[in-house]
């Protein structure tokens, strides 16, 4: 069983097409790079304060990835993962489980590349001059990894919110449909960061309020937790069953047409 | 047990301009269908729509008697596809690809594999991209058939390939055909492919079929008739089906009269497939 | 079994098959009780369809020449010769309606046609 779900796996990976960016029409293009720079900027207003951590943006940028590779390959010229017989409940739970599959892969290349782009140049300075590397004292990180504990389940939280969502959305069929639930989703969900953020308080580290720790040091902090975690489950269930409800469809589907 | 190894019932479904309305065919078990019409009259849509590729808005396809809706397991497994462009990654080579794809079918024969790679002349050890168009076609009908399947559909397999390559691939489904339960589903431009192999011939416009009958009864049915300009007569027009203004006068088709055929000015011929499907989905 | 097949040909080609094989039997080249090849062998090798060769069987054995043994086979038919004529007669008859309707059409009498007819008897009569 395990075999056929990791064979099935590596099917819907060379499922996807490859990226083509020479056929993009430019009109396309300037849509992408606009989207792109507007989630930077909603990013950057949300999530930074005086430091910069790839803990609260990654937790985005991994499922849009994994969202739009998993809509490429629904929407390909020749899906071959539809030749092969199995049966529709199969796929659906095999393509939500390729997200998944394709964060991890992402993630792992983000590190490896980062590692390489770093750690080399890194690894040479120490090289050549290892007195100017200091040890941190342990106490500033011990508390450093305490404080945004919450903060981090928070944004585990959402990736999973915003990458189950999505994949729910990305078996909507009309283009029109689909755009607008994306659009729909996306504001409500920033929405509700900026509204967490406001409510905030301010980091004792620095004097804006930082994201990640204010929300560790917030006094609600556990109660939301708890609420989020519990919207976490349940919006995953409702995303699989939505997504079987689209993919699969009924006979009088027609509504999405 | 049905004898049909394929039956669509009011099938509709499609999207936008290629949308298709209240198909209405069945295929004999053990015969060959061939699937005629011109570019965007609905052949890939069909078949694409067939195989729930496309979802349909109503109607259903029935293959061997189950339903293709919620048995996609059972169904797909008998069937083979071959599309007119390969679907296989091109990036992959062909033992990469069979061992992705055969777990998937109980009744995949690793050894027909070999076989029919060897028969193509098809180098296993080499990348899909390295194959001409012509041997991509041939891999994918490879593929197709390694499953034993009971129902193989064609959408354009042979357009790329070069005459010889065609008569390759030709005689391949004519040994299939063989088995007695096989039927094939043959959608193509080259009707010179079916004058002799098909059984039936179905024919689709704009998304609606517009015959689906034996390929003999058709052609026995109708007459290519060619009329001198002065020998035309409105009485003439009205029995002829889809009308061609020529240098000399008027080609079209008829239904067999004796009395039309004896007429000066009037040559008839047996009809081809081809002509049949220009006269039958020439604009009125 | 020797049979060609034109595809370009103005005859169906189940009538082509059913001709020569026709030909064959009443020339003697095939043998009463002789075995036919299976619908599908034959199909295979002239590349044309199952129905096409299912059809030229069937028509064959309304003329009484074979018959079709329901999951045997196909066998050539002892042949009753007046059975056969009955059964060309009804093809001569078939065809002389249409040159009825072609004479008819082109406006020639009776008399006339049968001038031709004795001329086209009568001249291989003088040539023996």
């Amino acid at each position: 069983m395990l075999k056929k779900l990791i064979t099935y796996q590596k099917l819907l990976l060379n499922s996807i097409p490859p990226i083509d960016i020479i056929s993009q029409t430019p009109s396309k293009t300037l849509l992408y790079v606009f989207a792109f720079f507007m989630m930077v900027f909603m990013d950057m207003f949300i999530f930074f304060g005086n430091t910069m951590s790839t803990n609260s943006i990654l937790p985005i940028a991994l499922p849009i990835i994994s969202i739009w590779m998993i809509n490429r390959l629904l929407y390909g010229e020749h899906r071959l993962f539809e030749t092969v017989p199995v049966s529709r409940k199969y796929t659906i739970l095999n393509i939500f489980l390729l997200s998944v599959v394709i964060i991890i892969i992402v993630y792992l290349l983000y590190m490896f590349s980062m590692t390489v782009l770093l750690g080399i140049p890194l690894g040479i300075a120490y090289l050549v001059n290892p007195q100017s590397f200091s040890k941190s004292p342990p106490e500033s990180a011990f508390t450093q990894i305490i404080n945004t504990t919450k903060g981090d389940l928070l944004m585990l939280c959402v990736l999973v919110i915003i990458l189950f969502t999505g994949v729910a959305i990305t078996f909507i069929r009309s283009k029109k449909l689909k755009l607008s639930s994306f659009a729909g989703f996306t504001v409500i969900s920033y929405g509700l960061l900026v509204f967490l953020k406001l409510n905030m308080p301010i980091s004792p580290s620095s004097d804006k309020v930082e994201f990640l720790e204010s929300f560790s040091i917030m006094p609600k902090a556990n109660t939301i937790l708890l609420c989020v975690s519990f919207a976490t489950v349940i919006i995953c269930i409702a995303s699989v069953f939505m997504g079987y409800r689209l993919y699969v469809g009924k006979s009088n589907a027609s509504k999405y047409y | 047990m049905t004898n049909n190894a394929l039956e669509l019932k009011n099938l509709n479904g499609g999207i936008g301009i290629f949308s298709l309305h209240d198909i209405n065919f069945s295929i004999e078990k053990g015969t060959i269908m061939g699937f005629i019409g011109r570019n965007g009259s609905g052949k890939t849509t069909l078949i694409k729509t067939m195989l729930n590729m496309i979802p349909k808005t109503r109607g259903d396809v029935l293959f061997d008697g189950t339903s293709m809706y919620g048995n996609e397991e059972i169904v797909k497994a008998k069937i083979g596809v071959v599309f007119d462009s390969l679907i296989y990654p091109l990036n992959l080579k062909p033992t990469k690809i069979k061992k992705m794809i055969s777990p998937f079918y109980k009744t995949f024969d690793d050894k027909r594999f070999e076989e029919l790679m060897k028969r193509f002349d098809l180098d296993p050890s080499k990348k899909l991209s390295a194959y001409s168009k012509g041997m991509q076609m041939k891999f994918g009908v490879v593929m197709a058939i390694c499953h034993n399947p009971e129902l193989i559909i064609l959408d354009e397999p042979t357009a790329g390939l070069d005459p010889i390559a065609r008569a390759d691939v030709m005689d391949l489904f004519l040994e299939l055909m063989q088995k007695e339960e096989r039927s094939i589903l043959f959608s193509t431009h080259i009707t010179s492919d079916l004058e002799k192999i098909a059984d039936y011939i179905t024919m689709i416009d704009e998304g609606k079929i517009v015959f689906s009958k034996g390929k003999d009864e058709m052609l026995d049915m109708y007459l290519f008739a060619h009329i001198d300009r002065e020998a035309m007569t409105d009485v003439i027009k009205s029995d002829l089906i889809g009308i061609k203004k020529t240098t000399f006068g008027y080609e079209g088709l008829c239904t067999k009269n004796l009395k039309l055929q004896n007429l000066l000015g009037v040559k008839t011929a047996r009809p081809t497939i081809e002509d049949i499907m220009l006269y039958m989905g020439a604009k009125k | 079994m020797n049979i060609l097949i034109s595809a370009l040909s103005q005859t169906p080609i189940y009538e082509q098959i059913q001709t020569q094989i026709k030909e064959m039997v009443l020339g003697g080249k095939l043998k009463s009780q002789e075995q036919l090849p299976s619908i599908r062998l034959m199909a295979k090798d002239l590349k044309v369809g199952i129905i096409t060769v299912k059809r030229a069987y069937e028509e064959l054995e309304k003329e009484g020449l074979v018959i079709n043994l329901q999951g045997r086979g196909c066998f050539v038919a002892d042949i009753d010769r007046n059975k056969i004529k009955t059964i060309h007669i009804d093809m001569l008859r078939e065809r002389l309606l249409e040159i009825k309707e072609f004479a008819d059409a082109s406006d020639i009498s009776t008399v006339e046609m049968l001038k031709v007819i004795n001329e086209i008897y009568g001249g291989s009569e003088n040539d023996k």
